[in-house]
């Protein structure tokens, strides 16, 4: 599927072309060819320079700026391991490199719960259920999440245990996995099994660069002025932003270890095979690339942040949380398009309540309270700070820049209660820190970064996501608590009793759409 | 939100404690702190309420702000003029105790007295930003970065010192510039010798009640200082180490300075 920097303007007569290898017709727009954008394990594609597949809300643009790439052969497409899944089984180019729970639902409807997507070990809610019912993969086919199993008590990255600083008893698992004879706490191989969404596999320069202008320095954690890790082979320092947990800090490391957990290979990755899972997997950059409701996005007259090519182009590792970058640049030129008393065009209307929206995340500030690692870094609790000054300050793809994990509300109790997770109890031991708001009985989903670390105050800490594809790419958070971009809005909303009005939720959720 | 601690950072220098002559009063007391809301657009100061005043604590850039949800021990120096988030400035130390203290939940409004104050400020995008954005949407995206943090000068044979909240081993922004340089000194002598202690704290309260750290404080930060000083490159064997666990008899006046340790890089030959 090569193309030419014309795409912009000829997407569709472009994708036609394209659609030899993979049968997308572009000249609808409609949702049912969501279906049609799966790329199984194996299969032969080319990646050229541009690639768009529909969503929801317009289409993402997924853009290579490496050699051509055919898919055929190549490690992160091919079924390597005993399951028949590729990376691409759960890195779908069309979901923004993660993969959404409707091409989840579709490829369960196509195949009738066959697809290697679907296997025991981890695309089921737990490998000892019955498998081929839908009842077993509850959780990834209604919020796209897949088992995690984690060693427990906590191993470091030489195999050393680590002595945690809480107990962990199970309060409830629906799943039943965490009390299972084979696979759950009490096993011979003692693990906790959470349950996360995949993140998104591009725009790699922005995770992996270290943090330019975040004080004190780059080689420092923001939050407790601990040195950050290393990469074991070249003993560089590195960014903690790959990973919810932070538990691989390297590209090699991570597809090292997803070739033997979601892939189940025996053998390791050749030398080889890494390279070009490496080269590929920072080679591309995805955003939306046309909005149904905005037009393009990128290019002469849009905001300049928009588009895959802006991610290309960007500067990685940099701070946006200052009036001129404004994270993800100006969208004043969509503000005010007509004179007074003139009318708006539905698509004027459209991005103007986009560039409101863009003014609500980076302006509107409200108290942000109770985030475990996060207030109590120094920076105070509360701290009145909006999304993008708070948090998403990661110039053009919108994590926190200061490397460092916290507790929004997302896996512990009170702020998120979910009838669908595991429920463990934590209780820490009485000379550990405790967790800041919380204390030391927490109950929690997913202890997240605790399981690395195996401290207490690390308990339900996770590290922010970019923001990029999100229309591709549904449902969001670590754990899939919101379904919609609207839900993901009313969660800020509640949990930080922000009260945008009804309006800064649409242009909020506008706002997301177009990223 | 790293942007909101610019002033601080550029005042560095100002900002240092001075040293308490005899007529100033000390305090020394655990409160809860209250959150001051200052305004839509401008940041939260914290005070407290003791004996009826209403005091603002100046803590060095980083140390790290009071917290809702847990009590607050202030050290310092009534100062004679200084204003603090609409209050008497102490001039010291504020340290957030790690135990939870959910009485500890007020949010001051912000009253016209407040904004009157204009507290909290920070740069707003200026005319020539504008006017250049406007005229090329694209360079909202050059970057605009702070000023770097000052490098603070280090020497071989000096004693460095660095000072920590009650009960925490987190160092400062500043603190960490300056164990980075002393690894960079280090790893630029020959023959050389890091000499490392780390003391645990007491103070005295103005009520006659003492408070001491947890008795594994002193090996906490010695073990974390080492750790960082060998991960930016001190030559491996040649930090010496002193875990001083006594406390030193609290007094009352600026007894934060217990809770520390000495950083000394020196050369053998
Ligand atoms: C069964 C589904 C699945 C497969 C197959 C899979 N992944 Fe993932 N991937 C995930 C999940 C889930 C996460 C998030 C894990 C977490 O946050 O703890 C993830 C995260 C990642 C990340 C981190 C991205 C980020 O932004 O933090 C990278 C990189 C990655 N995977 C690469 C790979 C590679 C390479 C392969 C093939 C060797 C692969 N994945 C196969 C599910 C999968």
């Amino acid at each position: 599927m090569v193309s030419q920097p014309s795409t912009r303007r000829f997407p569709v007569l472009l994708l036609i072309g394209a659609s030899l290898t993979f049968g997308v017709a572009v000249a609808t727009q409609s949702a049912e060819y969501a279906e049609n954008q799966w790329w199984g394990p194996g299969e032969e594609h080319t990646i050229g320079d541009t690639l768009e597949f529909t969503n929801d809300y317009g289409r993402l643009r997924l853009i290579n700026t490496g050699e051509l790439i055919n898919t055929a052969g190549h490690p992160f497409f091919e079924p390597l391991g005993e399951n028949g899944r590729a990376c691409v089984t759960c890195h779908q180019p069309s979901d923004a490199m993660s993969l959404s729970v409707k091409t989840i639902r579709a490829q369960w409807d196509a195949t009738d719960g066959n697809d290697p997507l679907f296997a025991a070990i981890d695309g089921s809610n737990c490998p000892s259920l019955p498998q081929g019912e839908e009842a077993s993969h509850s959780l990834l086919l209604t919020k796209g999440l897949f088992r995690i199993p984690r060693p427990w008590p906590p191993k470091a990255a030489d195999g050393s245990v680590i002595e945690p600083e809480f107990d962990l008893e199970v309060v409830s698992d629906p799943t039943g996995c965490n009390l299972d004879p084979e696979y759950g706490m009490f096993s011979d191989d003692p693990a906790v099994s959470v349950f996360r969404r995949p993140r998104p596999v591009a725009n790699m320069k922005y995770l992996l660069t270290l943090p330019n202008g975040v004080t004190p320095h780059e080689y420092f954690m923001y939050n407790d002025k601990s040195l950050l890790p290393t990469d074991p082979e070249t003993g560089e320092f590195v960014s903690v932003q790959l990973m919810s947990d932070g538990r691989l800090p390297t590209l090699r490391g991570q597809a090292g270890d997803a070739s033997s957990t979601h892939l189940e290979m025996i053998a390791e990755l050749s030398e080889e095979e890494l390279r070009q899972i490496e080269e590929f997997e920072r080679s591309i950059y995805v955003a939306q690339g046309f909005s149904n409701q905005a037009g393009e996005l990128g290019g002469p007259g849009t905001p300049p942040g928009l588009g895959p090519e802006a991610m290309r182009d960007g500067p990685p590792g940099e701070l946006g949380n200052n009036p001129v970058n404004r994270v993800f640049g100006t969208f004043n030129m969509w503000l005010h398009q007509r004179g007074d008393g003139e009318e708006l065009t539905s698509q004027e209307e459209f991005q103007a309540s986009v560039a409101r929206g863009a003014d609500v995340f980076f302006d509107k500030r409200f108290f942000i309270q109770d985030v475990g690692v996060y207030n109590d870094k120094g920076l105070g609790n509360p701290f009145k700070r909006s999304c993008a000054s708070g948090c998403h300050n990661t110039v053009l793809a919108g994590m926190d820049l200061a490397p460092g994990f916290m507790d929004l509300g997302l896996n512990n109790w009170p702020w998120n209660q979910r009838d669908d997770l595991p429920l463990f109890k934590a209780t820490c031991h009485d000379d550990a820190v405790p967790q800041s708001y919380l204390g030391r009985v927490i109950y929690t989903h997913d202890p997240g970064r605790a399981l690395v670390t195996g401290r207490c105050s690390d308990i339900g800490a996770s590290m922010t996501q970019q923001m990029r594809g999100l229309a591709a790419r549904a449902p969001y958070f670590m754990g899939g608590e919101a379904d919609t971009l609207r839900e993901m809005v009313d969660f800020y909303d509640r949990r930080f009793n922000i009260r945008y009005s009804e309006q800064e939720k649409q242009d909020l959720v506008n706002f997301m759409s177009v990223l | 939100m790293r942007f909101g601690s610019l002033g601080p950072w550029l005042a560095l220098g100002a900002l240092s404690v001075a040293v308490p002559a005899s007529a100033q009063q000390h305090v020394s007391f655990v409160t809860c702190p209250v959150a001051q809301d200052t305004g839509d657009r401008s940041d939260v100061c914290f005070f407290v309420r003791h004996e009826g005043e209403r005091y603002g604590v100046s803590s060095p850039p980083d140390w790290g702000n009071p917290q809702l949800g847990h009590k607050l021990l202030v050290e310092g120096v009534v100062s004679e003029d200084g204003r603090e988030c609409g209050g008497v400035e102490i001039e010291g130390r504020a340290s957030v105790l790690p135990e939870l203290s959910s009485e500890c939940d007020e949010i001051a409004p912000a009253t016209p007295e407040i904004l009157a104050l204009e507290l909290g400020r920070r740069p707003d995008i200026t005319e020539a930003q504008r006017a250049m954005i406007l005229a090329d949407p694209a360079s909202s995206l050059q970057i605009m970065r702070l000023p770097a943090l000052p490098v603070p000068e280090v020497a071989l044979g000096r004693t460095e010192t660095i000072y920590f909240p009650f009960e925490r081993d987190r160092a400062s922004g500043p603190d960490a510039m300056l164990m980075l340089e002393l690894a960079r000194l280090a790893e630029a002598t020959s023959d050389v010798a890091i000499s490392v202690r780390a003391f645990r704290g007491a103070t005295l309260l103005d009520n006659g009640e003492i408070l001491e750290e947890r008795e594994d404080m002193a090996r906490q930060r010695g073990e974390k200082i080492v750790g960082i000083l060998e991960g930016l490159g001190a030559p491996e064997g040649s930090i010496d180490l002193e875990i001083v666990s006594e406390v030193e008899e609290p007094t009352g006046r600026a007894d934060w300075q217990s809770r520390r340790a000495e950083l000394r890089v020196s050369t053998t030959r």
